[in-house]
């Protein structure tokens, strides 16, 4: 365990460790609600927001905040235009923030190299600054997802009765729309644009195939993901590999354990929780 | 006190028997006219029964009651209150079409969905006390204690209606609205669901209930509404209804068939 004397290791394990557990939790609703292809639509607009803010000297973080959390007012606009067909919205976004993101690399010729680690992710490259944001604004997110809680697993559930019940569904769908481009802003540092996604949706995936409850399916998730992103970062270190998708790999594999031993696992699970 | 004031409480306290009043209403999807001028009034003790053949607008009619449509044209009050403006949802509870096709993946027990209707407003993360006695006291009211802690998914169909039945009533409402609770389960489920019901309204619970099951319904209705191309009619008599309903379903000839 020689490597967390290493001032930048400790950073990459601060800033992977809060990633995977805003991701995770994050993960489990937006699986549930059918928006598994959010993460990826708000990732590439994130990654215009990142080639916009170096061209315009912005921090990259920044830029990345903006653009997803525009992509996200944008979906809904969408999304309520195209009732029926609301993945209209998702392809939209993804290819528009793409395209946009292809054009600003190419107005800023230099920077090709530094937007690669925000493509596929930099651990080495998180600043003190970066640490700083991301626990702020990693304790505002879990703090929003506990305090509402109760809203998002009724609307998530069934909509209609949610409304019944007294729940403001518009506001509360918008208002977590905003915390998930707020995740993937945070989270392209860590994992990269292009993997954040699967960051969100394998953990929880995961828990949805051992689940004993709807609390479980969380605990499951968040332990895959801190799992991964633990001994993703670990074994990249020792074999010099990417962080990020060494990362992906090991909770895809731990997804496919999961899917294989499931019988297996979840009478284990009926037992011990 | 501002007479405004005044005439207002006098307007909620005239109208306190009214549980649900729609005054001509009309509503459309896009520009397709579903509801047409349609009145009727709910009161406290009624039992309404929403019947109709297949794309009648029935749930339709159901959900401008709870105000998750609103209307182009006419009034509605819940509680005499506009439904923009009413925030005594405990005073409801609901049994959407939705529960029924909820997705049977979803990683839920049964105390956890039933818990999920006890909501008493934003952030009140305590008092779980209360809530851990009403969801039981829900669970024992259908009669489901033993399936507190199994997931949805593993249910039957008859027994989740059970658990959304529970859910809609973990408040203890003084209304309970129900939209085809008993589609695709099973004929001895349906029976059981509906003797609940019905002795839930025996014992002063307001109901309100869109179905295709026109011969139980009527057993238990004290009130019935038929719906044919967004037009409604009102039954108050139940005496001579169900005659009354066959020769109505067979004047228009096809549309028969949907009933059971």
């Amino acid at each position: 365990m020689y490597i967390i004397s290493f001032d930048f290791m400790q950073r990459a394990f601060a800033a992977g460790i809060i990633t995977a557990l805003l991701a995770s939790v994050m993960g489990v609703f937006i699986v549930l609600r059918r928006m598994s292809l959010v993460g990826d639509s708000l990732s590439h607009a994130a990654l215009a927001g990142v080639a916009g803010g170096m061209l315009f000297g912005i921090y990259p973080f920044y830029g990345a905040l903006i653009f997803s959390g525009a992509a996200a007012v944008l979906i809904e606009i969408i999304r309520s235009a195209f009732k029926k067909y609301s993945e209209v919205a998702l392809a939209v976004v993804m290819s528009g923030g793409m395209g946009l993101a292809v054009v600003l690399i190419s107005l800023g010729k230099s920077f090709n190299a530094d937007l690669m680690s925000y493509l596929f992710g930099s651990l080495v490259a998180v600043s003190r600054e970066d640490i700083i944001i991301i626990s702020i604004l990693g304790f505002f997110i879990i703090g929003s997802v506990i305090l509402l809680y109760r809203e998002l697993f009724s609307i998530t559930f069934d909509d209609e009765a949610a409304a019944v019940l007294g729940i403001p569904v518009k506001w509360i769908n918008f208002y977590f729309t905003l915390l998930t481009a707020l995740v993937i802003a945070l989270s392209v540092r860590v994992v990269g644009a292009l993997l954040i996604s699967a960051l969100m949706v394998i953990p929880a995936a995961v828990g949805l195939q051992l689940a004993t409850s709807f609390k479980s399916t969380f605990v499951i998730a968040i332990a895959v993901a801190l799992f991964s992103v633990i001994t993703g970062i670990y074994t990249s270190f020792i074999f010099d590999l990417a962080p990020g998708g060494t990362i992906v790999l090991i909770a895809s594999s731990i997804l496919m354990i999961a899917i294989c031993l499931k019988g297996v696992l979840s009478r284990w699970m009926q037992k011990n929780f | 006190m501002p007479s405004k004031v005044k005439d207002a409480l006098k307007l909620s306290n005239d109208k306190c028997d009214d549980v649900i009043t729609l005054t001509n209403v009309s509503f459309a999807y896009g520009g397709n006219q579903v509801l047409e001028d349609v009145s009727l009034s709910v009161e406290k003790g009624d039992f309404v029964v929403i019947l109709g053949p297949n794309g009648s607008a029935k749930s339709t009619l159901l959900k401008v009651m709870l105000g998750l449509l609103v209307p182009q044209a006419g009034e509605v009050r819940i509680f005499g209150q506009k439904p923009r403006k009413f925030t005594a949802w405990h005073r409801i509870g609901y049994v959407s079409q939705q529960a029924a096709n909820i997705n049977t993946s979803f990683p839920a027990t049964v105390q956890e969905v039933v818990a999920s209707g006890y909501y008493t407003g934003f952030g009140r993360l305590f008092g779980g006390g209360r809530k851990k006695a009403a969801v039981k006291e829900a669970l024992e009211a259908v009669k489901i204690s033993d399936l507190s802690n199994r997931l949805i998914g593993q249910l039957s169909g008859g027994q989740r209606q059970k658990v959304f039945l529970a859910r809609a009533l973990v408040r203890n409402p003084e209304v309970l609205f129900l939209d085809e609770p008993t589609t695709g389960i099973d004929t001895a489920s349906q029976q059981e669901f509906y003797r609940l019901i019905s002795n839930f309204h025996k014992r002063h619970m307001t109901v309100v209930m869109v179905t295709h099951d026109v011969t139980s319904a009527l057993k238990m209705a004290t009130k019935a509404v038929y719906m044919l191309d967004g037009k409604m009619t009102l039954y108050k008599n139940m005496g001579n209804l169900l005659n009354s309903f066959t020769s109505k379903i067979l004047e228009q000839g096809g549309k028969a068939g949907v009933y059971n």
